[in-house]
């Protein structure tokens, strides 16, 4: 997986376990969305990763069971 | 995590367990006829370690004491990924009260005392729960299934469990807002509702400051017109009251002169007799001639001259007197005549404005009263001026009643006037509580589309979770089919080389008799435990890969229950072949092929109480 994001929001070298996993994963859905789907709003689609990796953080925290 | 000894008292089978110093690398074989324990040992480091077995649910965990005992206990070391030994102790009784105590081995401070802080110290040491363990490291001699694909231990070594989790808030988050967003658009219901019995309408101040407007302006126009009838009143009232007084004068200057007109005749009379009688004294002084014509008018010797010159000098003085007299009253009266013609004009002005009565003619006075006779002048002047007071009388009248008229309209016109102006300030006041309650819709509004923003963002999160939750997987499950399959022909002597799992776990052995798939259900009961235990491996190697990142061990309870001799010897030789993913295995038979060598063999019977084992 060579997927690298170029939004600081979506960087996910400190990032760990299923937080990696996502960011990876949304890093090359990007690409593939921005490519092919009509109407993609990177901005909405930033925010919402951020929001996921944010909560993801807090799992791993602890802070949502 | 590697097991370094179990001691356990009253658990199950046993009434004293004891494996000690257990080899950290290698094969442990348990073997044992029906009932002689083998089972017992796993639910014992099962119960050592997490506090429940799997085959007792929590609500009868109480059945792990050995019969008849009222407590049991027991203590196991091991060593986690960072090579550190810790020891673990649990403490059971017949009440259900439990105990555990985690510390490292030869410390005796420990690093956790009760039951939940232990198992949470536990599972950060260990990198699983149990749920991970009894889908991976532990197979079960019953369990002859897949693990769940839905099960958290699945999920979790697939690393879509936290990803659920993060779906769970944000499914929950968008339910909470869509009922904020219910509770806002109810507001604006009740707010809109208020609006509306408010009853403001668009035209209505604007109609109302209108007709405020010309009612000002009526009243303005009438509050003049009343201050100009004030002073035209005035102005009746000092004509009259100068009218009155020039009429007393007139009767008095009319009374003298006809007391002066009644005198002048007697005076002239004697004056006449007076000047004749002197005249005839004088004719006998008048010789041969005429007497008239002997006058000798210088003669002034005589005193009856001098009388009658004196007389006849006198009346000529009278009758200069008389004739000044006339002419000032002459004088006097055209000036009474003008100023009583420039008062009619200025009324005749000022009452256009109020009286409308045409017969109310104040400046048509006649033929000029100059004109007149001299001895009808005086009378004719009061006559016009009696008319003259008359008329403004008349004039002053109807403009008390004009005034009357106007005062009353003005105080309809003021009382119009409050009323419109209290309308107003009702109106405004109406318009400004709707504007704030217009404010507070528009704020709602606001915050409605905020959380339909926020609801839009977590509905694109969900989205893409959902992908990556597949796409996860999908991954993981290939892992995992990749994993199996390298075991496959090991685990089944060869027989079997390829299968497949789709994204539920679903797993399908590819026949080369048949050459196709088949599910799981159309093969031997043998064969199944063989695909089972592949799987499970698989899902160990995935657990270790990524979350245990160190030794492991692993119980395998029967695993090769329905297999025949030669299955056996293929299948330990695998595991011994993944020696260096499963440092210590644990397995359970009920006996192996002799030629099968182990490094540590335990032989379990039906009699005993109590298993000590100690490595040689």
């Amino acid at each position: 997986m060579t997927a690298k994001s170029n939004d600081p929001e979506l960087e996910f070298a400190n990032l760990k376990g299923p937080a990696r996993d996502f960011a990876l994963f949304c890093a090359m859905e990007m690409e593939r969305r921005e490519i092919s789907s009509y109407g993609f709003d990177p901005e909405l689609y930033k925010e919402a990763v951020k929001l996921v990796l944010q909560l993801l953080q807090k799992v791993n925290e602890g802070q949502i069971e | 995590m590697i097991i370094n000894s179990l001691r356990a008292h009253n658990v199950l089978k046993y009434a004293r367990l004891e494996m000690k110093a257990l080899p950290a690398k290698g094969m442990i074989a348990i073997s044992g006829l029906n009932e002689s324990g083998k089972s017992s040992i796993g639910e014992t480091i099962c119960f050592a370690l997490f506090g429940q077995t799997f085959s007792l649910d929590p609500e009868h965990i109480t059945k792990v004491i050995r019969w008849g005992e009222t407590q049991c206990a027991t203590l196991i070391e091991f060593t986690p990924s960072n090579g550190k030994r810790y020891r673990l102790e649990r403490f059971l009784d017949r009440y259900g009260n439990q105990g555990a105590r985690l510390s490292l081995v030869g410390r005796r401070q420990p690093i956790a005392r009760s039951v939940t802080d232990v198992d949470s110290k536990l599972n950060k040491l260990i990198q699983f729960d149990y749920p991970q363990f009894v889908e991976s490291f532990y197979l079960i001699q019953r369990e002859l299934k897949t693990p769940h694909p839905h099960s958290v231990a699945v999920k979790t070594m697939a690393g879509v469990a936290a990803l659920e989790d993060v779906g769970k808030v944000l499914t929950a988050e968008i339910a909470e807002h869509k009922g904020v967003i219910k509770v806002l658009d109810q507001q604006i219901t009740q707010i809109r509702e208020q609006i509306s019995h408010l009853g403001v309408q668009a035209e209505r101040l604007v109609e109302l400051e209108d007709r405020c407007c010309l009612v000002r302006e009526g009243k303005s126009e009438r509050m003049k017109l009343a201050e100009r009838l004030k002073l035209a009143l005035q102005a009746c009232k000092d004509s009259i009251s100068w009218i009155r007084g020039s009429i007393v004068e007139l009767n008095a200057s009319l009374q003298r002169r006809s007391a002066l007109q009644r005198a002048i005749p007697l005076f002239l009379s004697l004056a006449g007799t007076a000047w004749g009688t002197a005249l005839l004294a004088q004719v006998p002084r008048v010789e041969g001639s005429p007497g008239w014509l002997q006058w000798d008018f210088l003669t002034l010797e005589s005193g009856q001259d001098l009388w009658l010159f004196s007389s006849a000098g006198i009346l000529s003085l009278l009758l200069i007197g008389l004739w000044v007299r006339r002419r000032l009253l002459e004088w006097r009266l055209a000036a009474f005549e003008q100023s009583l013609i420039e008062q009619a004009r200025t009324l005749e002005i000022l009452k256009q404005d109020f009286v409308e009565d045409k017969e109310v003619d104040l400046a048509d006075f006649g033929e000029p009263l100059l004109e007149a006779k001299y001895l009808n002048l005086c009378s004719q002047t009061l006559e016009l001026a009696q008319t003259y007071a008359a008329r403004v009388t008349a004039l002053q009248d109807q403009m008390a009643a004009q005034e009357t008229q106007i005062n009353y309209t003005i105080k309809t016109l003021t009382q119009e006037l409050e009323r419109l102006e209290e309308a107003i300030a009702e109106e405004q006041e109406r318009r400004r509580q709707a504007q704030v309650l217009a404010d507070r819709i528009e704020k709602t509004q606001a915050q409605i589309e905020d959380y339909q923003q926020k609801i839009k963002v977590r509905e694109y999160a969900l989205e893409l979770l959902t992908a990556a939750c597949r796409h996860l997987s999908r991954r993981f499950n290939t892992y995992i089919g990749i994993v199996a399959k390298t075991l496959l022909p090991s685990l089944t002597g060869g027989r079997y080389e390829h299968l497949r799992i789709d994204e539920d776990l679903n797993v399908q052995i590819f026949s080369s008799e048949k050459s196709d798939f088949m599910d799981i259900d159309e093969i031997s009961s043998g064969t199944q435990r063989q695909i089972m235990l592949c799987i499970r491996l698989a899902l160990s190697q995935a657990l270790i890969k990524t979350a245990v990142r160190g030794p492991q061990f692993v119980f395998l309870d029967e695993p090769f229950a329905f297999s025949d001799q030669q299955r056996v010897r293929g299948a330990i030789a695998a595991l011994r072949r993944l020696h260096e993913l499963f440092s210590q295995v644990f397995i359970i038979a009920q006996e192996f092929p002799e030629d099968v060598t182990v490094d540590k063999h335990i032989v379990c019977k039906r009699e005993m109480k109590a298993l000590i084992f100690q490595r040689a």
